[in-house]
This record gives structure tokens, C-alpha cells and sequence, in this order.
């Protein structure tokens, strides 16, 4: 007689909330739920007011492409038809100016290489705003140099046009160029190059050759630093005006400030800017042609640095030292002095140096806070940020090519080739819907909200780094 | 050392609970109770700070330039946050005005001026706190004469000499220009005359400030500024005198009148409506009048549109219609026009 069967008790574990968030909630779905709500949905929601305003309350139409039709008036396009020659011009030099540097910092032994790496962070976490600030306040009227009765006209007008707009987008494009091709270049064996000198070639040959093998990488550094030219609103908020020469981001800033906003227009004006980095984009493909360019492999080892002549050692330094000194050095002096001369600006004042200003921002908690506050905004931004750009950038290098990479790939793009105001009335649009107050999601008017557009905006360069 | 998946969901969990928890634990400052005043004016804050003293009422005060503050409102315009509405010019009021936006109030006990009833709209839709004017015409007289008229702007003594707000971003600066058009008997005879102005050097910078900074470098020694400014701008340097920079105001006839605008969102909640009338009553106040005026420079310097209202020291004496030197524009005529104007001096004048 069989034995009859005894029911089991379901064993009773004990209840963990930490095991239920982790089963329930993939990471990666929390990671797509944050790109979606702090990157997709602000950046849609706004670059659709450019197609049908009455979404959001902005025209009576549902679908139109008027907005378009101004954005092609002279005005405007000539602005977009300077940001996109600015744009190439910036990028072209700026990887040109990174190869060189990679070169001799990687694969020489000039002694500047030292202070290379630790001043290229620098320059790329310093604002373009700043630079372009620094420049100007040693030759603006009234400037540092006026002061010491030294008056550079002819670099004054300069500074404020496209050769001075340019070369600062280039300043601050070398960093972006550069950490793409040095990766590049260190997983580059030397054996290229030896193998071209064995058999006669000049160095010039080498450098060729190498320069093909990181064609991947300076394309890439071509459409970075194409794109961040062409969005960038620090340099254009300081030098675009006084001197007439219109950009496409100032256009925009301006259409947003002025009376009466049209958010359609600016919104035009982003769509136009984002197609030119999507032209970029479009570009370096084509010019990859799906070629392969892989070179590393289990054989390939390190190089060894070229010993330099005494004479190379003083131009290769030299060199690099007058890099950092127009991209950093001025700057960093033309900001400091500025903030230490009581009267500057005005040409007709009694000019003292001192470090009231400085003592002031201590002193006063109005100019104190804020500095607290934004320390505080940021360490949190970081933090987030780093975690966001280590999924990112996994996901990016992935040999897989799915829709979920191409989809973070254009929105992280986007992310840079849209200036910060573009995500500000993104962000009003996404968080004041009706729809989130009636279901308490109140976010709009928060801290909050600012940290995570902070978030939003640190992300593709902190993924660009990781990758 | 190889991160585990488990390692890896943990940390990437923990930090959307700590973010969250930030999220969830921030106040809004959109509670029921508090008052959203949205102003363009120096002395808002000040004015919100005594009106909670006072009435135990909280006030957000968001205070940005006019350009701002308006794409701000804009932006929100599918679900708006603001109860008051605070800045000079009448043309954003009236344009919300026409949108039916805004909500009709007189103020409780206000006895308005002769230049006060005249600044109010028919319809209450806002009330006038204050007047400056556009412009005041400051000079440098230690390198030029004192400019009499409109014409003499156009003349070779003051070539290049001059400068003046861009309307598209200086709030103020559109119903100089519409006063302009007014005078001269239409919108075509204004832009001409700011095409002659333009062909005799006229320099354009983005507001008052930054064409003061224009004229104290000495790029240009006549500014159109709003009058506020440029009293200012005379005291600072009387106060510390500067060899060759004498700045000094005249006024041509006609100038326009700029009024402050003080208006309440007719889609708010009852209890925020309740509040902004509070409010307006106390900026209408004897006390808020006076903290208004306190600090004697910049937006302070306005004239009182209330009656027995007396004028911050140092801005002078009240000017009159009387004299027949001052011009009130209608908002509801030249406001409409404005995006319009502005696109012509963008593209002919900036």
C-alpha cells in the first residue's frame, strides 16, 4: 500500500526588502526608467513644440513647420551658417593640435609630458564661459591691459569675432580630441611604425601610418569636438555680442529672452542644431566605410618612448607649455587679476588690487551660500552621474548593436549638441504637466529637479571619459 | 578584483533610493498656502519679506530680469505657478489681459494720483505701483553738450556718440520705442527715425547696464536709459567723483512713462487669489510704499502713483502731465505690435 502523500508546508524565508527590490527591479531597468525621465523625455517634449506648439500650449497649431520658415530667414541662418563653419574649423584644428600632443606625451619622452596629464583635466572641467571671460578681461576696454595703459585694439576686434570665438571653441575642443585619440594611441603597438622604418620609411611615413590605424578615433574626435562647438553657449554669451558675430546658440538664447519668447522658433533653431551633429555623426561613418581598424591583439605590446634629442626635449616642451599657457595660462590670469583689481571696467577709476572681492564672498552669506549649495549639488551630480556613465559607457563599447545602444547613443549626442537652456525649458515642460501635479508628482520648483537636470547634462561627457 | 552582478544591482539600487529619497524628501515650494510672486523689481524681495512679517502669509519670491521672467511664464503656460505678476512696462500685462489671464482687482483703500488713475486700465486687470520714465537721457558733460531734442540725436555732433536698450531683451526699452511712434504719429515714422539714428552711429547693448558700462569706458557719451538708472548712474559718481566722467540726465519732450505693473493670475487657487490681493493692498500700503523707496538707488527711484505719494529723495521731483512733457502710451494698442517691432529692430537696428 503506497504511503499517502504528506502535503509540504511551503517554507516560510524571511521577508527582505532588500531581495525584493533586487528581484524585482533589474538595474538596468532602473537605468533606462533615469535616462528616460531625466534625458529623453525633456529633450522630446521640447523639440516637439517646434513641430505642433499647441502640445504644449505654446501656438494654436497641431502641426506646422512655420517655425522652420524663420529659422531659414537670414537672420537666423547666417548664425547657423557661422556655427557650422566655426564648428568644423574648431574641430579640425582641435584634433589636429590632440594628435600632436598624443604623440609626443605617449610616444616620446619630452618633459612636459608630466604636467600635460595633469593639466588637461583642467582644461577640460574648466567652463568655456570661463575661458572666454579670462580672455576678455585682459582686453576688453577697460581691462586688464587698459589698466597698465596698454590698449590691443586690433586683438580686441579679433577676440570678439569668429577668429576669437573659434580659437576658444578649439581651446576647449583639444581635451575632448585628446582623451579619444591617447586611448586610441596607447592600445597602438609600436611594431606599425618599426615595421615602416625597417623598410625605409621617414618618421613623416610612421606618423602617416599611425594616423590611419586612429582614424577611428580622430573621427570620433572630430564629431565630439564638432559637436560641443556647436552647442556651446559659454563662448558665444561672451564674445558673441559685442562684436556682432552671431552664433546659432546665441540666437537661441536670445530667442528665449526675448519679448515675446517663441519657444517654436527655439525649439527650430535646436532641431537644425541637432541635425548638424547628426551630420557628423553621418560623416564619420561614412568615412569609416564599416571598415575594420582593429589592431590589438594578444602579440601587441607596449611602446617604448622615443628618446629626443636636447634640441626636441626644448621645442616638444616648449611647445606644449605655450599650449597651456593660451589655453589655460591667460585665461586662469585674466580671471584672477580680474577679481583682483577694484575698478576694473571702468576706464576713468582709481584702480587699487587687493582681495576685497574675495573677502566679501567670505564674509557675505548671499555670495557664500550659493557657493555651498553648488558644492553640495554637485558632489550629489557626480556621484549619480559616474554610476549613470559606468552603465552608459558599458553599454556603448558593447560589440552588440542593438536599438537600445543606438537609442542611448543618440540621446547622449543630443545631450551635447543642445545648449543647457534647451534642457532648463525642457525640463519646465516635462515636470509642470498637469498630468504630474495631479498625480503628486511634485517636482517641478525643487532642488530636486535642478540636481537631476545637472545629471542630465554631466552624463555624455562623463560617459565619453569612461569609454 | 572582479565586482560581482549582485555587488554591481546593489550600488545601482542603493543610489536610486538615496536619490529618491532626496526627491521625496524636498519640500516643493508650491504648498497650498504660499504666495508665488514672479518679479522683475529690486525691492520684491523686501516687499515679500514685510508682507509675511506682517500677515504671517509665505512668499516665493522668483525674481529674474523681465526677458526671463516672461519665458518663464510663458513655458508654464499649460499649468501656471504664479499668483503675481511684478515688472515694469504695461505690455505683458495687457497681452494677459487680452489672454484673459488675469484677474480685475482694485486695490482696498488706494487713492490713486492724476498720473495714476490715467496709468490703470479700464478693466482693473493690473494696478500701477510706481512710474519711472524712458528715457532718461544720460550724457557725459565733460566731453559733450547737453543734447536738447530727439533731432539733435541725429545730428554729426552726436555721431557715434550714442547708444541705446535692445527692446527684445530690456523690458523697458519697447514703450520708449512705442512712445517714440506715438509722438511722431506712427509705427513707420519711429523706425525712421531709429534708421537715422542707426545711420548717424547708434551702438546698441543689451540693457541698462550694460550701456552705462558703454559710456563710463567711454565707448559712448550719450545712453537712452530708463530714468532710475540713470539718476543712479549721476549719484554713484557724484558720490565719487571720476576726472573726464560727469555724467548727467535731461529729458526731451515727450518722454514716456514707464509704469511698474502689479498683476494677479485669475487661475490660481481661492486661497492664493486671497493672498495676492494681500499683497497688492500692502504694496499699495504707506509701509510697503516706504520699503519701496528704501534703498534710494535703482528700481527705488520710482514716482508714487498714489496720492500725497512722495518720491524716493533722490529721484526728483514728480514730473506732471501738466507740463505737457510726459506721454502715456496705451498698452492695448502698441502691445499686440511688439513682437513685431522688436523683429524689425533685431534685424534693422541691433
Amino acid at each position: 500500500m503506497a504511503k499517502p502523500e504528506v502535503a509540504q508546508l511551503p517554507q516560510l524565508r524571511a521577508f527582505s526588502f532588500w531581495q525584493f527590490l533586487q528581484n524585482k527591479f533589474k538595474a538596468i531597468t532602473v537605468f533606462w526608467f533615469l535616462i528616460v525621465f531625466i534625458l529623453v523625455l525633456p529633450i522630446i517634449l521640447f523639440l516637439s513644440v517646434a513641430f505642433s506648439p499647441r502640445l504644449l500650449d505654446q501656438g494654436p497649431q497641431w502641426f506646422t513647420l512655420s517655425s522652420f520658415k524663420q529659422v531659414f530667414e537670414r537672420y537666423f541662418l547666417t548664425a547657423i551658417v557661422h556655427s557650422f563653419f566655426l564648428g568644423i574649423i574648431s574641430a579640425f584644428f582641435a584634433t589636429l593640435i590632440a594628435l600632436a600632443v598624443a604623440w609626443y606625451v605617449l610616444r616620446t619622452n619630452t618633459p612636459a609630458r608630466k604636467i600635460w596629464n595633469l593639466s588637461i583635466f583642467a582644461l577640460l572641467l574648466a567652463p568655456s564661459y570661463l575661458i572666454a571671460l579670462g580672455w576678455e578681461r585682459i582686453f576688453e576696454r577697460g581691462g586688464v591691459l587698459n589698466i597698465f595703459g596698454v590698449d590691443l585694439p586690433v586683438i580686441r576686434n579679433l577676440l570678439y569675432g569668429p577668429v576669437g570665438i573659434g580659437m576658444i571653441l578649439t581651446f576647449k575642443g583639444i581635451p575632448f580630441a585628446y582623451l579619444v585619440i591617447s586611448n586610441a594611441m596607447r592600445g597602438l603597438g609600436e611594431e606599425f611604425e618599426q615595421a615602416v622604418r625597417v623598410h625605409g620609411g621617414s618618421r613623416w611615413d610612421a606618423l602617416k601610418t599611425m594616423s590611419t590605424l586612429l582614424l577611428p578615433a580622430l573621427w570620433s574626435g572630430i564629431a565630439i569636438v564638432f559637436a560641443e562647438s556647436i552647442s556651446d553657449f559659454g563662448v558665444a554669451s561672451q564674445l558673441s555680442s559685442p562684436g556682432r558675430f552671431s552664433v546659432a546658440t546665441f540666437t537661441l538664447y536670445r530667442s528665449v529672452e526675448s519679448l515675446p519668447v517663441s519657444f517654436p522658433l527655439c525649439a527650430a533653431i535646436s532641431v537644425i542644431l541637432l541635425l548638424l551633429v547628426v551630420l557628423a555623426l553621418l560623416a564619420q561613418a561614412r568615412a569609416l566605410r564599416g571598415r575594420s581598424f582593429r589592431v590589438l591583439s594578444g602579440r601587441t605590446r607596449p611602446s617604448q618612448r622615443q628618446n629626443l634629442t636636447l634640441r626636441g626635449k626644448v621645442l616638444s616642451s616648449g611647445g606644449i607649455y605655450l599650449l597651456l599657457f593660451v589655453t589655460l595660462g591667460i585665461p586662469i590670469f585674466g580671471a584672477m587679476s580680474a577679481s583682483m583689481i577694484e575698478g576694473l571696467g571702468n576706464l576713468l577709476s582709481n584702480y587699487n588690487i587687493n582681495f576685497d572681492n574675495y573677502f566679501r564672498v567670505i564674509k557675505s552669506p548671499l555670495l557664500r551660500n550659493p557657493l555651498y549649495f553648488s558644492a553640495g549639488a554637485a558632489a550629489i551630480t557626480a556621484t549619480v552621474a559616474v554610476i549613470l556613465a559606468a552603465v552608459s559607457s558599458k553599454m556603448l563599447v558593447s560589440t552588440k548593436s542593438g536599438a537600445s545602444k543606438k537609442f542611448l547613443d543618440f540621446f547622449l549626442l543630443a545631450a551635447v549638441g543642445l545648449p543647457g537652456i534647451v534642457f532648463a525649458i525642457g525640463y519646465i515642460f516635462a515636470y509642470n504637466l498637469p498630468i504630474a501635479q495631479k498625480y503628486g508628482f511634485h517636482l517641478y520648483g525643487t532642488v530636486a529637479l535642478l540636481v537631476l537636470a545637472y545629471i542630465a547634462t554631466a552624463l555624455p561627457s562623463t560617459t565619453r571619459s569612461l569609454v | 578584483m572582479k565586482i560581482s552582478q549582485r555587488a554591481i544591482k546593489t550600488v545601482v539600487i542603493s543610489s536610486v533610493v538615496a536619490l529618491a529619497s532626496t526627491l521625496v524628501g524636498v519640500s516643493t515650494s508650491h504648498a497650498a498656502e504660499t504666495l508665488n510672486v514672479y518679479a522683475a523689481l529690486d525691492y520684491s524681495q523686501d516687499v515679500a519679506t514685510a508682507f509675511t512679517a506682517k500677515t504671517g502669509i509665505p512668499v516665493t519670491v522668483t525674481a529674474l530680469s523681465t526677458g526671463p521672467l516672461l519665458a518663464k511664464i510663458t513655458a508654464e503656460k499649460n499649468n501656471p505657478q504664479w499668483g503675481i505678476y511684478w515688472a515694469d512696462g504695461a505690455e505683458p500685462c495687457a497681452n494677459f489681459d487680452l489672454e484673459k489671464q488675469l484677474l480685475p482687482y482694485t486695490p482696498t483703500g488706494t487713492k490713486f494720483s492724476l498720473v495714476g488713475k490715467k496709468l490703470q486700465p479700464s478693466t482693473r486687470a493690473y494696478n500701477v505701483t510706481g512710474f519711472t520714465e524712458m528715457v532718461g537721457v544720460l550724457y557725459n558733460a565733460s566731453k559733450i553738450a547737453k543734447p536738447k531734442t530727439w533731432d539733435d540725436l541725429t545730428t554729426s555732433k552726436y555721431k557715434g556718440q550714442v547708444g541705446m536698450n535692445n527692446p527684445s531683451i530690456s523690458g523697458p526699452t519697447f514703450p520708449f520705442i512705442a512712445g517714440l511712434m506715438n509722438q511722431l504719429g506712427s509705427e513707420q515714422a519711429g523706425k525712421d527715425y531709429l534708421t537715422s539714428l542707426k545711420k548717424n552711429g547708434l551702438q546698441i547693448f543689451d540693457k541698462n547696464s550694460k550701456t552705462i558700462k558703454a559710456m563710463e569706458t567711454g565707448l559712448i557719451n550719450v545712453g537712452l536709459v530708463q530714468s532710475s538708472a540713470a539718476i543712479t548712474e549721476v549719484n554713484k559718481i557724484n558720490a565719487a567723483p571720476v576726472k573726464g566722467f560727469t555724467p548727467a540726465v535731461t529729458y526731451f519732450s515727450k518722454t514716456t512713462i514707464l509704469p511698474s505693473c502689479i498683476a494677479i493670475d485669475a487661475h490660481v487657487s481661492a486661497a492664493q487669489q486671497s493672498a495676492a490681493k494681500q499683497f497688492v493692498d500692502f504694496a499699495f500700503s504707506t509701509e510697503g510704499q516706504t520699503i519701496m523707496k528704501a534703498s534710494n538707488f535703482g528700481d527705488s527711484l520710482f514716482f508714487p502713483t498714489v496720492q500725497g505719494g512722495v518720491a524716493s529723495p533722490a529721484a526728483g521731483a514728480i514730473p506732471t502731465l501738466a507740463a505737457n512733457l510726459i506721454q502715456i502710451v496705451d498698452p492695448y494698442k502698441w502691445g499686440p505690435i511688439q513682437g513685431e517691432v522688436n523683429d524689425w529692430f533685431t534685424k534693422n537696428i541691433a
